[in-house]
């Protein structure tokens, strides 16, 4: 593997899993966020031959066959999703948040998503979303 | 967008990342990424060597010494920095200015180290071989012209590192390695003030560590930054203040202002003013007078996305706040 390949060009372009995106080229947008040993990181500052030997899980992990992960499914029944471009990157970083704090405050859910931009929802229904994921009332619809 | 090519190096050790970067006048280091790739994707360093040392072990420490000094090794992430119980309680400053960087997954790839050595910034230079195209090389650019001041043959590219200013307040050190050799120096010295060439390391050296002198019982401080948003951005300005108390009086006093020159700007009025005052409320006006000398110092470019002038004048609110913060801790001490 040539060793200028990011992570993110490895994981879309040899391994065919374009839920990662490449939105902003400097860091900034959070769209490429996968997840690295559970921690939420650019993989498009990330070298390829840099995560080698790291545990790394994309957007594509989180369901088992058409079992959504709870917190997809709190993103679905909450209004979270609009163009679905910031989504996986959204749900990803959630899903970290939530798997060391799984009872976040507004402020804690705001503070962790704060490297996740989003121009369609205004943040609103996605904080939402990971609420509800978290208190256990994201399987129920709610928009 | 691709990285230009290069072949990557990955030691175990930072000495042998010197002797690496030391051979290779083309090579780089990479530490967390959060600024040479991006550098690399507007292809402002085209390296031909790149030395990454995410695999080096043993240099992130952030280590209580006996005589309550800290030494905070430079891979240590930001991230690390930020939630430090040891340094929420003895450094608040540091806390705060580590948390305002970037967002969480970048301060979980950020480094120490790379955060001080971080290059100088302007935004006729931070932009991407495209747009850059259509001007003549500045001064940064190793060419003739400087786009932000007409005829400007000085370079006015800015340092915007959180870090510095903090650890400038508390009177930080830092270890400089080379293939053979490590040296110790204020960090006031580690930085030149020079544009184009931000701080002292020379190829084949880097920065190992950091060491902050003691905190002292009775002591305050904080840190202030302005930016657009709540998160991510550099800081337009920022404010950090250090101070020590003995016996209700204050006894040292530090404000260093960032992201108004190449380099972290001391305040000395914080010294000469402040110095020997008992906290009351008579320090209203000898705090006004400590921020007006930094908007007087402080004399910004307009080389960041907001007005240089308003800019200048936010720096003085910045001391002011950052010094009424610090008091509040030290009182509450």
């Amino acid at each position: 593997m040539p060793d200028h390949k990011t992570l993110l060009e490895v994981l879309r372009v040899d391994l065919s899993l374009t839920g990662a995106k490449e939105g902003c080229e400097d860091g900034t947008c959070g769209t490429c966020t996968v997840l690295l040993d559970g921690w939420p990181v650019r993989s498009c500052l990330l070298l390829a031959a840099e995560a080698q030997g790291h545990e790394i899980t994309t957007i594509e992990g989180l369901s088992d066959g058409e079992r959504l992960h709870p917190v997809q499914e709190a993103f679905v029944n909450y209004g979270g999703i609009q163009c679905g471009y910031c989504t996986p990157g959204m749900i990803l970083t959630s899903k970290a948040l939530l798997d060391r704090n799984p009872s976040p405050t507004e402020a804690e859910v705001r503070e962790a998503i704060s490297g996740n931009l989003c121009r369609c929802t205004g943040y609103t229904k996605i904080v939402e979303s990971v609420l509800a994921a978290a208190d256990g009332t994201g399987s129920t619809v709610n928009t | 967008m691709r990285l230009p090519r290069f072949h990557l190096l990955q030691p175990d050790t930072l000495k042998e990342a010197c002797s690496m970067l030391g051979d290779r006048n083309e090579s780089v280091l990479l530490a967390g990424g959060t600024a040479l790739l991006v550098d690399m994707n507007q292809r402002l360093r085209k390296p031909s060597w790149v030395i990454s040392i995410k695999r080096v072990t043993g240099w992130d420490h952030i280590a209580l010494e006996q005589d309550g000094g800290l030494r905070i090794g430079a891979l240590a992430s930001v991230a690390s920095v930020a939630r430090s119980p040891l340094i929420a309680e003895r450094h608040p400053v540091l806390a705060q200015a580590a948390t305002s960087v970037g967002v969480p997954p970048l301060r979980h790839a950020a480094t120490v180290g790379g955060n001080l050595s971080l290059n100088n910034r302007c935004i006729y230079y931070n932009q991407s071989e495209l747009w850059r195209q259509a001007r003549p090389l500045c001064l940064k650019l190793g060419g003739d012209v400087c786009h932000v001041v007409e005829k400007g043959r000085t370079c006015l590219a800015i340092h915007q590192g959180d870090l510095a200013p903090a650890l400038l307040a508390l009177g930080a050190s830092v270890v400089v390695m080379g293939a053979a050799d490590e040296r110790v120096l204020p960090l006031r010295d580690f930085f030149t003030g020079d544009g184009e060439k931000p701080n002292v390391l020379e190829q084949g050296e880097l920065l190992a560590e950091v060491r902050i002198p003691p905190a002292s019982p009775s002591g305050g401080s904080a840190y202030e930054k302005l930016r657009v948003r709540e998160a991510m951005d550099f800081p337009l300005a920022s404010a950090a203040a250090n101070l020590r108390l003995d016996g209700g009086r204050i006894a040292e006093a530090s404000v260093v202002l960032g992201a108004m020159a190449a380099a972290p700007l001391e305040i000395t009025a914080a010294t000469t003013v402040l110095v020997g005052q008992k906290i009351e409320d008579g320090l209203d006006i000898l705090l006004d007078q400590v921020a007006q000398q930094g908007f007087e110092r402080a004399h910004p470019a307009d080389n960041l996305a907001v007005d240089a002038g308003y800019r200048r004048k936010m720096t003085s609110v910045l001391v002011r706040r950052a010094l009424e913060r610090a008091i509040a801790v030290a009182q509450g001490a």
